[in-house]
């Protein structure tokens, strides 16, 4: 018995899916040109699935912000805060992401996985309930590994699923935690947090929204699903991340609840892992300055996003139920979708692939995420490209049939 | 009581049983799940095995019949998503919950039900 042999199910898979060409896990990009531009096996591509939402990866004050930094403060902490202590920059990105959220705490994480798996298995422990989406992240089901709490996954989207779970545990003394996500990074469908909110408060549950994919992207100031629908000042905690929007790497916790601060020495993700380089922290915080003083950047994500749901909608592919910053095509086939995938990288265009079980019902997915960078240009051709694919592949009907079928 | 079930009593005493299936895998079910506890003559048991092998029984390769003793992730191939996705189900039918953290634990179809037997009336 070889110590790789509990996976000999997913090597096999591994093996045929990478007989069949190169895999999604293997791209490399040899040079960056833009925000929405790389050098990959030797030609230029738009990339289309690196979550910057609103180009602030390659924003000049963000990068600016980042040299200066790195000169004045090193290029690490070398450490976590607990033992090494905070950079004054670690405390000023806390209290202007806390204020961003119009909350009174915030703690920053080093990513936004740990954010998720560190709040919410120390929220909760032994004798307490987890209620859960069932299309939650994987952060979210790791941190149900990692805490004693009783895990109970309710049916996507559906506050009836998730009423009907309260309800059976509604005489257990232990707290309540719900956890849903404003936008869900699969598919990109949102939460119906305002239903979710209700039922949760009508349990006495705590709720935990993840913005991840929402911050920066929803709402009139940036915040997030839960500003979208007005609940802000209804939801117990929100988590979210710096990798997207904001264009870096990191992750974060938000909450008004008083005792917040107790997880600074209570939440192991947290405590035990070096802590965001200087860098990092002031391109963070001039993003979250853009996000703040520019509403003109979402304006155009959304523009973007309309533009491109609505031709590949138009061409008839199945996608994800709403217009969001994550255009998922859904297929039938991986090896289609892998087929798919690898055409599209030799005409230039870089997508994410979603394969089961990473996907909620056992779809294969081509995911595209849409930035305020892309140019309508770049969009149109994307769009393009996968129509004509999508009839090459027999996964669209060919035009006449299309035509003759409208007719 | 507490012997296994036989095919006439079974058929005499016009059990709650859902789903037709063998009387075979019925007994070897009961069998297991009462030793000691529920009544192996008891409907409720024979119906909890019964509704599991039901929900579980669309994930199984073609051809293959889900017995109790079937392991639901190495004979039925199925990955830990579509154990979730059956167990949502027997939650909402059975009116129960199910922890995640107990997944692990039920390697056959008749764990499962045992322990929904365990559960039933007490959410």
């Amino acid at each position: 018995m070889g110590i790789f042999d509990t996976h000999s199910a997913l090597m096999a898979r591994y093996e045929t899916a990478r007989a069949s060409g190169q895999m999604p896990t293997g791209v490399v990009m040899d040079r960056l040109l833009s925000a929405t531009e790389a050098e990959i096996n030797g030609r230029k591509t738009v990339t289309v699935g690196t979550h910057n939402y609103l180009g602030l990866a390659y924003d000049p004050a963000c990068i600016d912000a980042a040299v200066e930094a790195v000169r004045r403060e090193g290029t690490g902490t070398c450490g976590s805060r607990i033992a090494n202590g905070s950079f004054s920059e670690h405390v000023a990105l806390e209290r202007e992401i806390a204020d961003f959220h119009g909350m009174a705490h915030a703690m920053v994480f080093s990513t936004g996985y740990q954010a998720n798996l560190g709040v919410i298995s120390t929220l909760v422990g032994a004798g307490d309930f987890l209620l859960l989406d069932a299309d939650s992240h994987a952060s979210i089901y790791d941190a149900c590994k990692q805490t004693q709490a009783s895990a109970i996954r309710f049916k996507h989207n559906d506050p009836a699923s998730l009423e009907a779970r309260l309800r059976r545990v509604k005489d257990e003394p232990g707290n309540k935690l719900v956890v849903v996500e404003g936008i869900y990074s699969m598919l990109g469908d949102m939460a119906p947090l305002k239903e979710m909110v209700e039922v949760a408060r009508r349990y006495g549950a705590y709720i935990l929204v993840d913005e991840a994919h929402s911050m920066g992207v929803l709402g009139e100031r940036g915040c997030g699903l839960a500003e979208a629908v007005g609940v802000l000042n209804d939801v117990d905690f929100i988590v979210g991340t710096f990798s997207k929007s904001l264009g870096a790497v990191g992750g974060y916790c938000v909450s008004n609840l008083e005792q917040f601060d107790i997880l600074r020495v209570a939440c192991r993700p947290y405590m035990f892992t070096a802590s965001l380089p200087p860098a990092t922290v002031a391109s963070v915080r001039a993003a979250l300055a853009a996000v703040r003083e520019r509403p003109q950047l979402r304006e155009k994500l959304w523009n973007n996003v309309n533009r491109f749901y609505g031709a590949l909608a138009d061409a008839g592919f199945q996608l994800g139920s709403i217009a969001s910053p994550i255009v998922a095509v859904c297929l039938d086939s991986e090896l289609t979708t892998l087929a798919m995938w690898r055409a599209l990288l030799d005409r230039g265009y870089y997508v994410n692939v979603g394969l089961p079980p990473a996907t909620p019902s056992g779809e294969s997915l081509l995911r595209c995420a849409i930035s305020a960078a892309h140019s309508q240009a770049q969009l149109d051709g994307l769009a393009e490209q996968l129509i004509s694919l999508g009839r090459e592949y027999g996964v669209l009907p060919q035009e006449d049939l299309r035509r003759a079928a409208k007719a | 009581m507490g012997g296994p079930i036989t095919k006439s009593q079974t058929g005499d005493n016009g059990h709650a049983v859902v789903v037709s299936m063998p009387l075979e895998v019925i007994e070897d079910d009961c069998a297991r799940l009462s030793p000691d506890g529920p009544t192996v003559d008891d409907p409720v048991v024979a119906s909890v095995a019964a509704f599991v092998l039901q929900t579980l029984q669309p994930y199984a390769p073609a051809g293959q019949t889900v017995t109790p003793k079937t392991d639901i992730m190495t004979d039925l191939h199925i990955d830990s998503l579509s154990v979730m996705n059956a167990v949502l189900d027997l939650e909402d039918h059975f009116d129960i919950s199910i922890p995640l953290n107990r997944l692990a634990q039920f390697r056959t179809a008749e764990d499962l039900a045992a322990y929904i037997v365990s559960r039933l009336g007490k959410h």
